[in-house]
């Protein structure tokens, strides 16, 4: 049973403060959803889970083990970001970019077992994605990228995965298709933490929704249970013009 | 590839015959069964003091600057990132200097003072990263140009104390580099410091081509960008070190062996470092081919062929626009 806990967790920059005393818990077949403005510190959240800044204090726990005392490799084990972009690195082929995610298995020199490959054409059918295997990372446009890149999370298989605005450049089948995507991993036991921008799909995709004010969560919504007008009313704190409908024409799920 | 391994053992065939007393292949396959003889005849004695070892350097210091040259680019994810950038060939200009200056006249002395002095010049770029607590890939492009300034400093300090007759001119001849002094003595070390570094670069290829990718994306797939990019510029520095130990500074070859790589081989896995390093070593033959024979018996600076050829290449590779995305 995969968990993520998170105990008064104090960051930020130089004298900067991001975030105070930040705690939350999730369990496996969730996904949490951040919604909030830019620069409140979404990312930096990401960061500091991903173990790429240091805690002034606090801790972080993945199924019970403190990330603090693990080696990079190790905590790539358990947790993995999918960035806002990936670099457009010329000479590279989606596949070597897939292999990749094996890093914290195979290490330095361990080359892929045919086992290894196989589940990479696996996913990479299960994803629809099988034609970036051979394409190069300049050539492939930035909705691309992105599915390889949330690809590449999935192949390394950790516990806990962290999303920074992973629809960003995705057109409408593909946001569709990472939706499904995110729930059937869920579905497999993962811990999911997505930022989006957009709280329709937020409403859609999450398990639960954190409205993220600056350095400080303004609410902890479940969406299934709660009635339209609160979601409403509480969204309303970040998007003040936002409306809930429920118009058929424009409900779609995943 | 196999064009590029059959140009190799073209030039290095050429290499081996060419030079003020030709050989020929006879005169090469007598000397292999001479080598271990009491009495050598005179092509015996040229193969083995003079051609081999030269061969040899050219070889071993071409693919040395191509490889870590295709290291250097790919870690600092830059394609204007050569060898040069750690402060390394400045660093050992200045032990070169040094040791002119102070009249330490063997030349193995010369080589060990150039080789500490591009030591001395990256351990201060790593104390400096180290105390800066960057360990970005920037910090060690500005920890080095800082190094390199520091030393091309004391390098015009030694030039305005050295006895403009000799030593001045000898300065000179050092920084533009040349073959023409490599014997047997130089090529044992030069090949015990490189063989086994470029063989580990070579091993360490999958954290090279992940380190391209930027520090966030590389922690979040489990490598450690800071010790990685250290430890690999180390490796590639010292080897690059004590090929200018022996060599003198040869520029370019760094720069531009990966350009032609790319542009040969369009990709960047697999066999790209090793491609990098053989077309170092092309190069760098080649160079020293034409520096020991236009020279009508004098020898060049070698630093003039690969500079001459370099320029036009990296303006081809540039107007090409295929893959130099400068």
């Amino acid at each position: 049973m995969n968990t993520l806990d998170i105990r008064n967790m104090t960051v930020g920059y130089g004298r900067n403060t991001v975030w105070q005393d930040f705690s939350l818990q999730m369990h496996a077949g969730e996904i949490i959803v951040l919604l909030g403005r830019n620069g409140c510190g979404k990312t930096t959240l990401l960061k500091a889970l991903q173990g790429n800044i240091p805690l002034r204090s606090g801790s972080i726990h993945i199924n019970g083990i403190d990330l603090a005392s693990l080696s990079v490799r190790r905590r790539a084990s358990l947790v993995t970001t999918m960035p806002q972009e990936i670099p457009v690195e010329a000479g590279l082929l989606g596949i070597d970019y897939l292999e990749m995610g094996y890093y914290p298995v195979r290490g330095p020199f361990g080359s892929l077992t045919a086992g290894d490959r196989e589940k990479i054409a696996e996913l990479a059918d299960i994803f629809g994605t099988a034609s970036l295997l051979a394409k190069d990372l300049s050539e492939m446009s930035a909705g691309e990228r992105q599915m390889l890149s949330l690809m590449r999370t999935a192949v390394q298989d950790t516990p806990v995965l962290l999303l920074d605005e992973p629809a960003s450049a995705l057109d409408f089948n593909r946001t569709a298709r990472l939706f499904s995507m995110l729930k059937t991993l869920a579905a497999r036991g993962k811990c999911i933490l997505a930022v989006l921008h957009d709280p329709t799909a937020a409403l859609r995709v999450g398990s639960r929704v954190l409205c993220l004010g600056d350095g400080i969560c303004l609410a902890d919504l479940e969406p299934a249970k709660t009635p339209p007008d609160v979601l409403e009313h509480t969204l309303q704190k970040l998007y003040p013009t936002l409306r809930l409908h429920t118009d058929p024409l424009f409900c779609w799920s995943v | 590839m196999i064009g590029v391994m059959a140009v190799l053992i073209l030039l290095t065939a050429a290499s081996l015959a060419v030079g003020s007393y030709p050989l020929t292949g006879k005169d090469i396959l007598h000397s292999f069964r001479e080598l271990l003889a009491e009495e050598r005849s005179m092509p015996t004695r040229v193969f083995w003091g003079l051609r081999f070892p030269r061969t040899l350097t050219a070889v071993l210091s071409g693919m040395t600057l191509g490889l870590c040259g295709g290291v250097y680019q790919l870690v600092f994810r830059s394609p204007l990132a050569s060898p040069d950038l750690t402060g390394v060939a400045s660093g050992a200009s200045f032990g070169a200097a040094l040791a002119i200056v102070l009249g330490l006249g063997s030349s193995v002395m010369r080589m060990g003072c150039a080789f500490l002095g591009g030591l001395a010049a990256l351990g201060m770029v790593f104390l400096l990263v180290r105390f800066s607590g960057g360990g970005r890939t920037h910090t060690y492009i500005l920890a080095g140009i800082v190094i390199s300034a520091l030393a091309d400093a004391g390098l015009m300090v030694l030039k305005t104390l050295a006895d403009p007759e000799r030593q001045l001119a000898a300065i000179d001849f050092w920084t533009m580099g040349s073959l023409a002094s490599v014997s047997s003595a130089k090529v044992l070390p030069l090949a015990v410091l490189t063989v086994p570094v470029l063989t580990l670069l070579l091993l360490f290829r999958r954290p090279v081509v992940m380190l391209s990718l930027g520090g966030d994306d590389c922690r979040a797939m489990g490598l450690s960008d800071r010790f990685w990019r250290g430890g690999l510029l180390l490796l590639a520095t010292a080897a690059v070190s004590s090929c200018t130990a022996v060599t003198g500074v040869i520029g370019f070859v760094g720069l531009i062996a990966p350009h032609i790589a790319r542009f040969l081989w369009r990709y960047r896995g697999g066999i790209y470092l090793i491609l990098c390093g053989l077309i170092g070593a092309v190069l760098l033959l080649a160079a020293d081919l034409a520096a020991r024979s236009l020279g009508g018996g004098a020898e060049l600076p070698v630093s003039i062929f690969t500079v001459a050829a370099g320029v036009p290449v990296l303006t081809v590779l540039l107007c090409t626009k295929r893959e130099a995305r400068l």
